[in-house]
């Protein structure tokens, strides 16, 4: 099926229109959240005061250069939050209650619709900038030694974190497809991202290549920051990067063809 | 009594239906634990004279015990009973002739066999790799973890009270998770908080939670300090076991018995 770059940000737009309206339904709900991830900052902020206030370096970083690497990984939460985990979800959802049926059968790119089905922009965007400005506030940025050419790196490196990171989420998703459940086994592959408050340095030898390579969990956030404050070869970790991505988009391609072919529907 | 008991063993039995859950669940839980671990390690690593890197590992794994056993770790019990409410399953619960609040707790400990089991393990693992240096600590350990128990049950009741006022209170439970993680002493053991901020977090019941049972296990000696953890305690267990049952009878009143 042949489907224009026009028809995908048509169904984009439709997806983001319908989330919206989806999130604004629960007034109580909407206030909480943002109480929720605001505490969560505040006491991760408190975390990292508490922390220096017995050291003066964690991996190399310093306090500021730690605040900083809290801005960018709830950068990356929020990010993820608002196209990744939450599609995936959907999707073993849809595949265990035959709901794929009905998305196999329109005349859509299957794949890029149960990627992009719920964008969830408005809530997320609600939540986050009112955290992200707060800890950007307790940054001192004259302390922040860096340039425009590895702040344009980090964010492209930032962007293929989140993309390999969705597809390995993706992939530990596809046992649905086989087994008919897969929430317990893409929990675990959430909880392997969960390594949020390590910068990449204290990442060593082979941990840190799995954690890259075969885990992309250090590429969004880590990776970037240590690019963006000059502890990381700019060009080694693009290129890596960008590896990583490309052989994690081909897999989660592969994985979706496989998976299909053996999807046999909930409804029939 | 009996009644509560056969309660525990049909969610024990029916816990033990799914062994995939429990496995992931323990996986979960060492993936978890590994990175915890990984950051003290990289602490020490930098910072070689501010604590032993067994007795930091022994501290959480004892911790995470202690929240394990007690049932306190994210408020889940206060977030089924939130699930009951907003779908109205409650009611179900509410027209037979039991306690519904020991009904409701036999139901969820039995449930969480797998939980207590990996944290008797990761609690003997604790004790292992750092001994109790006062044989005394190991005869008050067992009171706290009592009063533990008592306070975590008690703020989970509060938790789930909150599904009553308002359907969409899942983030609730959130804000308590968080605030619980730090001022417990989950991620940071509050003898390294500075002074100001451990005065004010060692009068709120969230140290009850983990810190007060750990710090009374691994402490030296057994001194006025200890008397004192164990005295706040039994304090918060009983407010919080008190005010959360006066809270819940007030609650039901306001039930309106969704699926009736």
């Amino acid at each position: 099926m042949f489907v224009t770059l026009k028809d995908r940000v048509n169904l984009l737009q439709t997806n983001a229109v319908n989330s919206y309206r989806v999130q604004t339904a629960y007034f109580f709900e909407n206030w909480a959240s943002l109480a929720s991830t605001t505490f969560y900052v505040l006491t991760m902020l408190l975390f990292i005061k508490i922390i220096y206030s017995n050291v003066n370096s964690f991996a190399g970083y310093t306090e500021n250069e730690m605040f900083f690497f809290i801005l960018f990984g709830q950068l990356n939460f929020y990010t993820d939050w608002i196209w990744n985990t939450n599609n995936i979800l959907s999707m073993i959802d849809s595949v265990r209650s035959g709901e794929l049926d009905l998305i196999l059968s329109k005349p859509l790119p299957s794949l890029f619709f149960v990627t992009f089905r719920d964008i969830s922009l408005v809530n997320r965007v609600k939540d986050g900038i009112p955290n992200l400005l707060l800890i950007a506030l307790i940054i001192n940025w004259r302390d922040i030694h860096t340039s425009l050419g590895l702040v344009l790196i980090g964010l492209i490196i930032f962007i293929c974190g989140q993309l390999s990171w969705h597809c390995f989420r993706f992939l530990f998703a596809l046992p649905v497809f086989f087994i008919g459940q897969s929430s317990q086994i893409f929990q675990i592959s959430g909880t392997l991202g969960a390594t949020n408050d390590i910068p990449l340095e204290g990442f060593t030898g082979s941990l840190r290549t799995v954690f890259i390579s075969i885990i992309p969990a250090l590429i969004a956030a880590q990776m970037s920051v240590s690019v963006i404050l000059g502890k990381s070869d700019p060009i080694q970790s693009l290129i890596i990067s960008v590896l990583v991505t490309t052989i994690f988009l081909i897999l989660k391609q592969v994985g979706w063809i496989i998976a299909l072919k053996n999807y046999s529907s909930a409804s029939s | 009594m009996k009644f509560y008991l056969d309660i525990f063993k049909f969610s024990f039995l029916e816990e033990f239906a799914y062994p995939v859950e429990i496995l992931a669940f323990t996986i979960r839980k060492l993936i978890n634990l590994g990175f915890l671990i990984l950051f003290w390690f990289v602490i020490s690593s930098s910072n070689p004279k501010l604590f032993t890197f067994e007795h930091i590992v022994a501290y959480f794994l004892v911790s995470e015990a202690i929240q394990d056993l007690t049932f306190t770790t994210g408020g889940r019990f206060g977030r089924d009973i939130q699930k009951m409410i907003k779908s109205g399953t409650l009611s179900n619960y509410l027209v037979k002739p039991v306690n519904i609040l020991r009904f409701l707790y036999a139901s969820f400990i039995g449930g969480r066999t797998s939980v207590t089991i990996y944290a008797v393990i990761t609690l003997f693992l604790g004790i292992f790799l750092y001994p109790p240096k006062e044989p005394m600590t190991l005869l008050l350990f067992p009171i706290s973890l009592l009063f533990t128990a008592i306070a975590g049950a008690g703020i989970n009741i509060f938790l789930g009270i909150v599904g009553f006022y308002s359907p969409e209170a899942g983030s609730i439970k959130n804000v308590y998770e968080h605030v619980s993680k730090i001022l417990s002493g989950a991620l940071v053991p509050l003898s390294y908080f500075p002074a100001v901020i451990k005065n004010i977090a060692t009068f709120t019941p969230f140290p009850v939670l983990s810190y007060f049972p750990t710090s009374i296990l691994q402490e030296g000696q057994v001194n006025h300090d200890t008397f004192l953890k164990l005295g706040l305690s039994a304090f918060w267990a009983v407010v919080l076991l008190v005010t959360s049952n006066i809270a819940w009878k007030r609650a039901l009143r306001n039930y309106d018995g969704v699926g009736i």
